[in-house]
């Protein structure tokens, strides 16, 4: 346990050293982006994906950008009492070694002012801005939100690992 | 701006609460919806459709009525909903005449940017049966306060834009415009769709 831990911390302080000798992504892993399909008309966008923090320390995402979108910003959807109110987030931060889902009905990157219209099978470009800095892109396909719903009262966020 | 109908919803959830309200579907244990142990005559209400057609009470009878609040500028929890209920229609349709003249109403909370123009754009992504309503506080107050539905716009954040908080429920109002049943969220389109088909083979 003690010398896990030791080689975690290890592990990170060399992640971290390499990541700002060299400029690179920070140490988290991004799966399965994803933009959700919405009429034409709709002047936003709720972006989905998943991120993983693979170091020892706290990894921070600070906001995005998408060349499609006037601007992005990060905004959290909460059910509470049969009532969905929506907030914007200043900041998201993945705790060490964890992983935090962007999902319908939770965590969303909202995507605001379309540029040009999107459809089924087209692809956003979303660049990920991390505290330190760093930026990670992504390509997110447009998919309808059923397509990916998960069974009702699932909760995939903040996995324990 | 609280735009709040406590008094009514009180009385449908008192219903849910004390165990009055008989569950309906044919997976026990699963998510299921609350269904009225009567249904609750809706009184009148004046608001417009996406083509700028009166939207009342009346448009509610002779024919079963899914109801939804939302708005346009909602990017997460309104597509989602929206989505389940295309498949609703969808697997409806796959039973004879189950879909007949079924109505899914999208009712805009949020009338000073859903414009008729702009809620006909939005209903038409989902194709047949889909209608977009929406009026002044007021009227969209004396519908909802009768579903025992809440809204409540959100202080306006940078840019203009901002978030109106509402009742994430389905509603289904029946053909002699009775509110019937509620499914609350998180939604799914097999449970709706099934517990609709069974509904609608009981109602007289």
């Amino acid at each position: 346990m003690t010398i896990r831990l030791a080689l975690l911390v290890v592990g990170a302080a060399v992640l971290g050293i390499a990541a700002d000798a060299l400029g690179a992504d920070p140490p988290v892993r991004v799966e399965d982006p994803w933009v959700a399909d919405a009429p034409p008309v709709a002047r936003v966008r709720a972006g989905y994906l998943t991120i993983e923090n693979l170091s020892g320390s706290e990894q921070v995402l600070l906001g995005a950008q998408s060349p499609l979108f006037d601007r992005v910003e990060i905004h959290r959807t909460e059910v509470r009492d049969g009532i969905a109110r929506m907030t914007a987030v200043e900041r998201l931060p993945i705790p060490p070694g964890q992983k935090v889902a962007l999902e319908p009905g939770g965590y969303h990157l909202m995507l605001l002012e379309p540029r040009a219209p999107l459809t089924p099978g087209g692809v956003v470009p979303i660049t990920l801005e991390w505290a330190g800095g760093q930026r990670v892109e992504v390509q997110a396909p447009v998919r309808s939100p059923t397509d990916s719903q998960a069974p009702p009262g699932h909760d995939h966020s903040h996995h324990q690992h | 701006m609280l735009v709040a109908s406590v008094a009514l919803a009180g009385g449908v959830w008192t219903a849910v609460r004390t165990g009055r309200v008989q569950p309906a579907g044919p997976t026990p244990g699963a998510y299921q919806p609350a269904v009225l142990p009567a249904p609750k005559p809706l009184g009148p209400f004046s608001l417009v459709d996406q083509d700028g057609h009166p939207f009342g009470r009346e448009r509610l009878q002779g024919r079963w009525s899914f109801l939804f609040l939302g708005y346009t500028h909602c990017p997460d929890i309104c597509p989602m909903t929206m989505a389940t209920l295309r498949q609703v229609r969808e697997q409806l349709a796959r039973e004879p005449r189950a879909a007949d003249g079924v109505q899914f109403v999208f009712v805009s909370v949020d009338p000073q940017r859903d414009t008729p123009e702009q809620l006909r754009g939005y209903v038409a992504h989902y194709g047949e049966g889909f209608l977009g309503v929406t009026g002044g506080d007021d009227q969209l107050q004396a519908l909802a306060r009768q579903l025992g539905a809440l809204y409540m716009r959100a202080p306006e954040a940078a840019g203009g834009a901002y978030a109106v908080d509402h009742t994430s429920t389905i509603f289904l109002v029946d053909p002699g415009a009775g509110l019937h049943a509620l499914f609350s969220a998180p939604h799914e389109a097999g449970v709706i769709a099934r517990a609709f088909l069974e509904l609608q083979r009981k109602a007289p």
